[in-house]
């Protein structure tokens, strides 16, 4: 019995001091960086694949994809060392570039990816009155030859809003959506959704955000996130 | 003593000796359990089975075993059965990039050796062996039409590779080819062995003359559609290496090749639309179960009970009827297809539920009065409520509506237990469903029809379904010629076509007279619904990030269900025990879907791009 329980310490010393062996370092620097445009981050939809991290000079190519927060901002844990920050062409709203940018990863780092989305949102406001939701803003073109689709004010249940994940209020409110034919860009656009229909009235939490859809573009340019119920 | 060991040693050595001379006989034996090169490639016999297992791994992507949930990838169906892993296709926020992903260089290579072997071999008969090649390369160019079909332009690879060991791989690296490169390599490989292969069409599971026509039909289809709709799109898909896109100016051109094919096939009367059943509806449904003597078959995969069955059916069998004690109910259909088909007198086919200012619900007597005038493919295809199936009824209610005289409204009632009863002595929820949050009772109100057994049996998990899945039939022929007569200009021919196809459903004589793409889509996606077509033609047509864009308000990126209830309303005899409908989304669906331009062409293996620096990735990933 006693021999029983003696082996059993032992294996036990031996498996955790093994331990030590198995276990890789962390990756401890981090790299942060911002989607910009004319010095403004671009409002997506959370977790689009634009941007992804390869490492050159080893034997396998497999990029780290990196993951884009709905604000336009991202960060990623690294090992330090020379990057090739690429953009994925085509996966975002805006004009299509497959720029590479070399990033060297020596503790903490900071870069800015540089843009050109296909309508700007400026400008923008909201606010909540006599149950209503208005929001306000100024689109700007960005590239000749892109046509609007239609500019939503949309609302979500969490502050993380996009328009696959929206609630979608019914009856639907004709103020909250204009189709972008026709629209003059020159002045404000104004939406606004009325809160008193469900499923708005029963959410605990409710935030807003403008999306714009631009035509043949299957990703959405977004606003800000305003909360509205919080 | 000495002379004593001297014996032993001469005694060991000789034995030793006797051993080793008759260790030769004993390793020279043929084995008994593998067969060598030379024994199968002199037998026609030996190596028609070596062809039998290549046929067997051409596991199409949809059919009714490995891909047979593929229907719930599209709006026309959804998963309704075991709340476990498939349960994600109702809630996924993106079609993943591997998404219908496709490598399959190890078949390839394979029929590369049979080819090469056959060759080789002296013993076999020339006519023997020129047939055997001539299906090997159609198999080989059918796998390369699945391959550019996910994957665009995929490394053409004709011959087999040896590794001699050296250090330098490079001469085994072979880039990807154009797409437009592959697809002519199919259209070259089908016109050189088109009349290699037996002309009649007397089996109906190995190529001949008119699976090459029809895969020519449809690859050319294919390729034709690429090069006109992703040079319309606002980005055309493409790679500088054009490995992804085909020029716009080649559209015409593989139009014209698919036509032909089409026709050969058509002026050939080897094949005619099944039409033995003065029902329409189940002839509509005999056409993919009955065997024996069916003419508009051109290439099937076969089953048989000997061993080579399928589960489809113990998947997707109606509840009340299923045999086994788990499974059933799995790939339901939807609403949106149910209101694809048309009405018979040719209006659309969206369904009257309520009267038209929206105020009130339509009473129907029977349930099944709703789908009254609808195309009889649809009754062919889907199980709505109050049809027949295995000879029993099937009865699909939600629950009751109960009037309330105080509030002047409807109350729903309803109960978590299938087969209940109300208090006044009906039905409250029927035996079959539907339920919003159970697994493996139907959420749409819909149950599978097409391709699932009707006979008894063939829902029990030990025993399954012999049913064929069909991969070639004339009534898609007849779709893809009218699609390309379309695009080429000859409208009435395209018209000659389709009405043929639509009149089997029981629509009267050239029942459409003009034409738009529109209502060409609209035909393939009833008439070939569940038969891995749709997501095929959405992404051929570069629409499908259009029909499926994230959007939840969109029509069809959402599941919609159709659910029953019994109205209990004792003070209107109008109205008392009669039957309402409410159109909604399917509870168990959550996620619209969102079709992203990167799903457009699968990703490329990540091993493989690490193996081979040739390889390009597709675009968006």
């Amino acid at each position: 019995m006693k021999q029983l329980i003696y082996s059993i310490i032992i294996f036990l010393a031996i498996g955790l001091s093994s331990c030590e062996y198995d276990n890789y370092e962390p990756p401890k620097s981090e790299l942060n960086g911002r989607i910009l445009f004319e010095g403004k981050p671009v409002g997506i939809r959370q977790g689009i694949s634009v941007l992804q991290l390869t490492q050159p000079g080893f034997e396998t190519v497999t990029p780290i994809n990196v993951n884009v927060k709905q604000d336009g901002t991202f960060s990623s844990m690294l090992f330090d060392g020379d990057y090739k920050l690429v953009q994925v062409a085509g996966n975002g709203p805006w004009e299509a570039a497959s720029t590479t940018i070399d990033v060297s990863v020596n503790g903490s780092t900071s870069i800015d990816v540089q843009v050109r989305p296909y309508f700007s949102i400026n400008n923008v406001s909201f606010v909540v009155e006599n149950n209503v939701v208005k929001s306000s803003c100024l689109l700007v073109n960005n590239v000749a030859g892109r046509q609007l689709e239609r500019i939503s004010l949309i609302l979500g249940k969490t502050t993380i809003v996009d328009d696959p994940t929206k609630l979608v209020p019914n009856p639907t409110d004709p103020l909250s959506t204009k189709v972008g034919t026709g629209l003059n860009l020159l002045q404000p656009i104004l939406l606004s959704q009325n809160l008193a229909v469900s499923p708005l009235t029963t959410t605990p939490f409710l935030y807003a955000r403008i999306a714009v859809k631009v035509v043949g573009v299957p990703e959405l340019l977004y606003s800000n996130v305003f909360p509205v119920k919080s | 003593m000495k002379q004593f060991k001297k014996l032993i040693i001469y005694t060991l050595c000789t034995a030793t000796l006797v051993q080793i001379s008759g260790c030769k006989k004993f390793l020279d034996r043929k084995p008994t359990d593998v067969l060598l090169d030379e024994q199968v490639w002199s037998d026609p016999k030996l190596a028609v089975s070596v062809l039998a297992n290549i046929y067997n791994r051409l596991q199409p992507t949809g059919g009714l075993e490995g891909g047979k949930l593929s229907p719930t990838d599209l709006e026309e169906a959804m998963w309704s059965g075991g709340l476990g892993a498939n349960n994600a296709r109702n809630t996924r926020v993106n079609y993943p990039y591997t998404d219908k992903q496709l490598w399959s260089y190890d078949l390839i290579r394979d029929i590369n050796l049979f080819l090469e072997n056959l060759n080789k071999s002296a013993a076999m008969q020339d006519a023997d062996r020129k047939h055997l090649l001539a299906e090997g390369r159609f198999i080989r160019a059918y796998i390369y039409f699945l391959l550019v079909r996910s994957m665009g332009g995929v490394p053409l690879v004709t011959n087999t590779f040896q590794y001699d060991g050296s250090p330098d791989v490079d001469a085994l690296k072979v880039p990807r080819s154009t797409e437009a490169g592959i697809y002519d390599f199919i259209a070259a490989e089908l016109d050189a062995i088109k009349d290699q292969l037996p002309l009649t069409a007397s089996s109906k599971t190995r190529a001949n003359k008119w699976t090459v026509l029809a895969l020519k039909s449809q690859a050319m289809l294919y390729a034709a559609s690429i090069a006109k709709y992703n040079n319309l799109m606002t980005d055309p898909i493409v790679l500088p290496g054009a490995e992804v896109g085909i020029p716009a100016s080649r559209a015409q051109e593989y139009y014209q090749k698919s036509l032909d094919a089409s026709k050969e096939i058509i002026d050939s009367k080897q094949f005619v639309l099944y039409n033995e059943n003065p029902d329409k509806a189940q002839n509509f449904y005999d056409l993919f179960t009955k065997k024996t003597n069916n003419r508009e078959v051109i290439w099937a995969q076969d089953y048989t009970l000997d061993g080579k069955y399928h589960d489809y059916t113990v998947e997707n069998i109606p509840r009340s009827l299923r045999e086994n004690a788990t499974g059933a109910a799995g790939v339901t259909p939807s609403l949106n297809l149910v209101e694809a088909f048309d009405y018979l007198d040719g209006t659309n086919g969206a369904l009257k539920i309520q009267t038209p200012n929206g105020s009130d619900y339509i009473y129907h007597t029977r349930p099944e009065d709703v789908f009254l005038g609808k195309d009889n493919r649809m009754f062919g295809s889907i199980i709505t409520p109050g049809s027949t199936f295995r000879g029993k009824r099937i009865d699909i209610q939600a629950g009751v509506m109960e009037w309330n005289t105080a509030t002047n409204q409807y109350v729903m009632r309803t109960s978590p237990d299938l087969g209940s009863v109300f208090a006044d002595g009906g039905i409250l929820v029927a035996a079959d469903g539907p339920l919003p949050n159970a697994a493996n009772v139907t959420n749409t109100g819909f149950y599978m029809r097409k391709y699932v057994d009707s006979r008894v049996g063939s829902g029990q998990s030990g025993q399954g379904s012999d049913i064929w899945w069909i991969r070639y039939r004339f009534g898609g022929i007849l779709l893809n010629a009218t699609e390309a007569a379309f695009e080429l200009g000859r409208t009435s021919d395209a018209l000659g076509y389709v009405n043929q196809v639509r009149e089997r459903a029981g629509f009267p004589a050239n029942s459409l007279q003009t034409l738009t793409n529109d209502i060409i889509r609209k035909e393939f996606q009833v008439e070939m619904a569940f038969e891995e077509q749709r997501y095929w033609d959405l992404k051929r047509w570069r629409i499908a990030h259009e029909v499926y864009n994230g959007n939840r308000q969109a029509p069809n990126t959402l599941i919609n269900a159709l659910w029953p209830y019994r109205v209990v309303r004792p003070s209107d005899p109008t109205k008392h025990n009669k039957y309402v409908f409410v159109k909604r989304v399917a509870p168990r669906f959550t996620q619209p879907r969102l079709f992203r331009l990167g799903n457009y062409y699968s990703s490329v293996p990540q091993n493989v791009i690490n193996a081979n620096s040739l390889i390009v990735r597709n675009p968006y990933h």
